[in-house]
């Protein structure tokens, strides 16, 4: 084939990938606005719409992601925009999952739909979908690994942070009648329906075992971008605003794992640390590439940008 | 009362949370910035930036501080906590405070510490209160205060590792070009610890024979990709059109991009005993012998051209000027090597150089004027650019870090340690029987731990 055939050919499947893209986006702000109705109206058979309309969603964004793997033949996760759609589906798969557990309860799914559209959003409206090969600094065998790692960390956090937020924002929702959690949104089996005592506990149970499932996953994301970091640069730690933000995510983080272990803290201090980690992580995902425009600051990482 | 401040968990808590404010005052305030520049660019809080060293804070003595404290505050909680788990034996709870225990399960089976042993269970305590049934503790699984304890060892050492880095590293780079051998030394007079003591007054040695290594440049190579455009809209109506189906996305009307694929450098590296290694290094792939290593930086272009008959030695991407001619020129990045197209083949590319322009009057702005190569020369504006020769050069870095292993050793214990902790499984039973009836009280540990099973297992009508 002439290169212009090829280019035609590029072309031609990215146009099919946009488009499916989109579909995928659309298919997020429909959850939304299902989970919306089911926070207004408190009723399950709306809830278990919102799940279902995310199981669609995210079969057809894996069918994205493999698309985009096949079209490029290497790893879908080189550029911003890459890595966000990757971010919004694994979130949604890492939720979904969850969810399958403790079945009942339907109402975080929100906040997944509305953050896997608002990243699909900022991919598809701000980024280009060019798909160039992989340059010198990414031909490393750590960068699969940092990355898949990092971004696993990043799903649960969000997950965490989903039930989190539901809970502190509709408790009321949450809050048992007659010792009996409120059937729309909490009725069904799974782990929230043990006994496990209140409400509360059931909640923070879930949202600290996420934690504590993540945060060795972002750990070696940290040390295996140091590794990284010492290969391709010969100095492990550079104190690169990437790199500091994403120990200030970690250490929030180990800091609401040590509020877990201290009584008094362990309800809304530990709640609002979780909160807080997850501005942090979102802060080291994307924030760090707007904060070294603003402020002007030499980044070793802007390649993602 | 300062022994108990240290080893609670509180405390570390406030110390984790002042760090991250440290932190983050090191991601807002420009790094290893020379205070008369921040003051000159507009920055505000002067007086606080000089006080704390806003602009070196991972070095400064503030940093420091809270680090420390933060280590001894580590310390103290490990022994308090090694000298609980050696001293205390495990002791049940109460007969009456199990028995009332909200999680508290019942079952009429006799044979359930039978069951608990076949299931891998160890009888870990036992305990009686006067009037009360005895009370037994079974425990199965790594015990996760062991591993807690392993991790925040690890967390010390770490910290310690980067305080040996901070100390003692230096790094250096060479540019190398063919056939100029050039000698290094593995001993610098600059690491903070030297300049340390130089400041005590104490004597510094100097760099020795020892420490010198030879490199002689052999080969440097660079390869491309052939990087196609299309023409992706910038515009998000525009965008949001394409995605609906209304417009159609192009390939752009521009030709190829050449696309960095690798740089490789091929040298002599000489030891200080007189041996000679043949070393290959390329990006991400450091070339390391004894407590030298050497990592591909980048390189160095210089091409030869003659504009108007006078020949000029110039540096691809510095500005030059040519006599006579208002405003400066500069060479891009020569292309040279091998590029990798897309239709999978390869190709030789001829060396080739885009030729731009900057005029005094706005010297931000840089105009493409066209391009010079051995078989192609340029005729712009009047003057005839010839491209006569070229020569590149391997910029290499080359380090010396007495940290990186302790990091890298912490850092498998932080994991490991952390890994086992989170996902493992440990569970305890405590266990106690009353007039026929089993009060079986069950806690776990990490996220493998599957209480249902445990329980299913116990409850059971027929013991498997
Ligand atoms: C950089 C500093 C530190 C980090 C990153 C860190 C990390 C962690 C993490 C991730 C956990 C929770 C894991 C789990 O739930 O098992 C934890 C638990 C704990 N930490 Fe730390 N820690 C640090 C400093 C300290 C200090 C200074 C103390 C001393 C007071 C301390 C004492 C404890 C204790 C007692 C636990 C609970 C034990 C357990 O549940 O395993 N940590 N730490």
């Amino acid at each position: 084939m002439t290169p212009e055939q090829l280019l035609q050919r590029d072309a031609f499947f990215l146009g099919i990938e946009l488009r499916l893209f989109w579909l995928v986006a659309l298919l997020y702000g429909i959850c939304f606005i299902i989970g919306i109705a089911h926070l207004i109206s408190s009723r399950n058979s709306i809830g278990r719409a919102l799940t279902k309309g995310l199981w669609i969603t995210a079969i057809t964004h894996t069918m994205l992601i493999i698309f985009r793997t096949w079209e490029g033949m290497r790893p879908p996760f080189q550029t911003l925009y890459e890595t966000l759609s990757w971010f919004a589906w694994s979130a949604t798969a890492t939720y979904l999952y969850v969810q399958s557990r403790w079945r009942g309860i339907h109402a975080p799914g929100f906040i997944i739909a509305g953050i896997a559209m608002a990243a699909c959003l900022y991919s598809l409206l701000t980024r280009s979908p060019e798909i160039a090969p992989v340059p010198p600094a990414l031909q490393s065998p750590w960068y699969e690994v940092h990355v898949v790692a990092a971004f696993f960390a990043y799903a649960v956090f969000v997950v965490s942070f989903s039930i989190e937020t539901c809970y502190l924002k509709f408790r009321a929702h949450f809050v048992e009648e007659d010792g009996e959690a409120k059937a729309s949104l909490t009725h069904g089996r799974g782990d929230f329906s043990r006994p496990f005592g209140s409400m509360d506990e059931k909640f923070h149970r879930w949202t600290h075992r996420l934690v504590l499932f993540g945060f060795p996953f972002l750990t070696f994301a940290v040390f295996s971008g140091a590794a990284w970091a010492n290969d391709a640069w010969g100095r492990y730690w550079s104190w690169d605003p990437k790199e500091t933000w994403s120990l200030i995510t970690w250490t929030v983080y180990a800091m609401y794992l040590h509020t877990k272990a201290v009584g008094k803290w362990k309800g809304m201090p530990a709640s609002i640390l979780n909160l807080i980690g997850f501005v942090c992580m979102i802060m080291t995902f994307l924030g760090v590439n707007w904060l070294v425009k603003l402020l002007n600051i030499p980044s070793m990482h802007t390649y993602a940008v | 009362m300062l022994y108990r401040i240290f080893s609670s968990l509180k405390t570390s808590v406030y110390i984790l949370c002042f760090i991250c404010l440290v932190f983050l005052i090191g991601t807002v305030f420009p790094q290893g910035e020379d205070i008369d520049k921040y003051i000159k660019a507009g920055g505000k809080y002067v007086a606080v930036v000089r006080v704390f060293d806003f602009l070196d804070i991972f070095v400064s003595p503030l940093f420091v501080f809270i680090t420390i404290i933060l280590l001894i505050n580590l310390a103290v909680c490990l022994y308090d906590r090694l000298k609980i788990f050696l001293k205390i034996k495990r002791k049940p709870i109460g007969f009456e405070r199990l028995k009332t225990h909200p999680n508290v399960i019942t079952s009429e089976k006799a044979d359930i510490e039978e069951r608990l042993k076949k299931i891998g269970f160890k009888l870990k305590a036992e305990a009686q209160d006067a009037g009360f049934p005895q009370v037994v503790i079974y425990e199965k699984g790594l015990q996760y205060w062991w591993l807690s304890w392993f991790y925040h060892v690890g967390i010390i050492l770490a910290v310690i590792g980067f305080f040996l880095t901070a100390l003692s590293a230096f790094e250096k780079e060479v540019t190398l070009y063919p056939g100029k051998p050039i000698t290094i030394s593995l001993y610098s007079k600059e690491t903070r610890w030297n300049k340390f003591l130089k400041e005590m007054g104490r004597e510094i040695s100097e760099e020795r024979k020892e420490d010198e290594y030879t490199f002689t440049l052999k080969e440097f190579k660079t390869d491309y990709y052939q990087g196609l455009k299309i023409d992706y809209p910038k515009n998000k109506l525009a965008r949001l059109a394409l995605g609906i189906g209304i417009k159609r996305i192009e390939p752009s009307k521009e030709g190829f991009s050449y696309m960095p694929k690798m740089w490789l450098t091929s040298l002599d590296v000489k030891k200080p005993d007189g041996r000679v290694l043949d070393a290959k290094l390329w990006v991400n792939k450091p070339f390391r012998t004894g407590a030298l290593t050497l990592y591909q930086m980048g390189y160095e272009q210089k091409t030869k051209v003659s504009v108007n008959g006078e020949i000029l030695e110039v540096e691809n991407r510095v500005p030059f000027q040519v006599k006579g001619i208002e405003g400066k020129f500069v060479l891009g990045q020569l292309k040279l090597g091998t590029l990798f197209k897309k239709d999978g083949t390869k190709e030789k590319i001829n060396p080739v150089t885009t030729v731009y322009y900057i005029s005094d009057k706005n010297p931000y702005e840089t105009e493409a004027i066209g391009e010079i190569s051995l078989s192609k020369s340029l005729n712009v504006r009047g003057l005839i650019f010839e491209f006569k020769d070229y020569e590149e050069a391997s910029s290499l870095s080359y380090r010396k870090d007495p940290g990186v292993w302790l990091v890298g050793l912490a850092s498998l214990f932080v994991f490991l340690g952390l890994s086992v902790r989170s996902f493992g499984a440990w569970y305890r039973v405590q266990y106690a029987v009353e007039d026929r009836t089993a009060y079986i009280l069950i806690s776990t540990r990490g996220i493998l731990a599957d209480k249902d099973r445990i329980i299913k297992k116990i409850l059971a009508p027929n013991f498997a």
